[in-house]
């Protein structure tokens, strides 16, 4: 607990000295650092697909996929029961969800060689981001303990975030309806 | 600063073992509205979700099946089919096939998965006769039979 307390103290330290009369206001602030209408922050990661581990000096560079509507979908883990649904979801009905032009990027703390696996088990025709230190999940404020939680942020071309659900339902069909038509929206701008 | 802990770490709203389950109303494979309130039929219930691509759900049919071959009469089973991935066709068929020993809800609009947030399929929710959530559960790998005996002996 001590040790959560530091950490959150020195997480939310620069802000409270703007705003020490409310607290909650300072966790929602931090919270809201990625948000619609900002910025989305760089993503650096290693990447793996169904073909294998993608080029060791020419990782996944978010700022490189201007021009291009991006999807990033954090997720818990490889072959767990709900991310597995997740992604059997986004492949079979990546056409009608994202179109050709979108690019679909998962994110989670499992290895390459744990995502070369789950994209081969499952063919999946997406890019999965290692990021094993959690170090862009804690960007995008999608940690939950020791995993990634599962969130997606939809990116327009302009590389301004466009939408983000903070927890997204994988069993939930109204989760993809709403992603869907925020990726329309995205890409009709 | 106890108020911001409070908020960070506080887990995600929703229906927790020991909490109430709220009352909710989904439709089965025809259509038909359903209403699933324990607390009302006075009657225990098991909720299972699944789906038919799930393989953990099949490897924890038997344990169902076992589990209502001996609590059927008192508790109320019902499957609530996540209907991602999923086709109404395909679900009538596997019941067709299968049989399974719940009653088959075709969740369409995710009223009971938001419910109950409902993390994978093969979760479990067990919910006593007075409406309270007694066990919650995921995987194959569940002593239903023992939840079940719990609720059914209050």
């Amino acid at each position: 607990m001590m040790r959560s307390m530091v950490l959150l103290m020195v997480l939310v330290a620069p802000l409270a000295a703007q705003n020490s009369s409310s607290p909650v206001s300072i966790r929602l602030r931090v919270a809201d650092e990625v948000r619609v209408g900002r910025q989305a922050p760089d993503v650096v990661l290693p990447y793996a697909t169904r073909n294998g581990p993608g080029p060791a000096d020419q990782p996944f560079a978010l700022r490189k996929e201007l021009g291009r509507v991006v999807v990033l979908a954090f997720y818990p883990g490889d072959f767990t029961a709900g991310c597995t649904a997740q992604w059997q979801a986004f492949r079979d009905r990546a056409a009608t969800l994202f179109g050709p032009e979108v690019i679909v990027a998962g994110i989670s703390t499992d290895s390459l060689e744990t995502h070369v696996r789950f994209a081969r088990e499952y063919d999946l025709p997406f890019k999965l981001l290692s990021d094993p230190a959690l170090t862009i999940a804690r960007r995008y404020d999608a940690v939950d303990g020791r995993r990634a939680r599962r969130m997606v942020v939809v990116i327009g071309r302009d590389g301004l975030v466009r939408y983000v659900d903070r927890a997204f339902a994988a069993l939930d069909p109204e989760s993809y309806v709403h992603l869907g038509a925020a990726v329309e929206a995205a890409r009709k701008e | 600063m106890a108020a911001v802990l409070a908020l960070a770490t506080a887990p995600l709203a929703g229906q927790q073992v020991g909490s109430t389950a709220t009352p909710i109303t989904v439709t089965d494979l025809s259509g038909a509205e359903v209403r699933l309130d324990a607390r009302a039929a006075g009657k225990p219930m098991l909720l299972e979700f699944w789906a038919t691509w799930c393989e953990v759900c099949e490897a924890l049919m038997p344990t169902v099946r076992a589990a209502h071959a001996r609590f059927g009469q008192q508790v109320d089973f019902v499957g609530i089919n996540v209907t991602v991935n999923e086709s109404k066709a395909r679900v009538a068929r596997w019941v067709e096939r299968e049989k399974p020993p719940y009653r088959v809800m075709y969740d369409a609009r995710g009223v009971a998965v938001r419910a109950f947030e409902a993390p994978a399929t093969s979760y479990v929710v067990i919910i006593d006769a007075g409406g309270v959530i007694r066990y919650t559960g995921i995987g194959e790998d569940q002593d239903l039979q023992a939840q079940l005996s719990k609720v059914v002996a209050r």
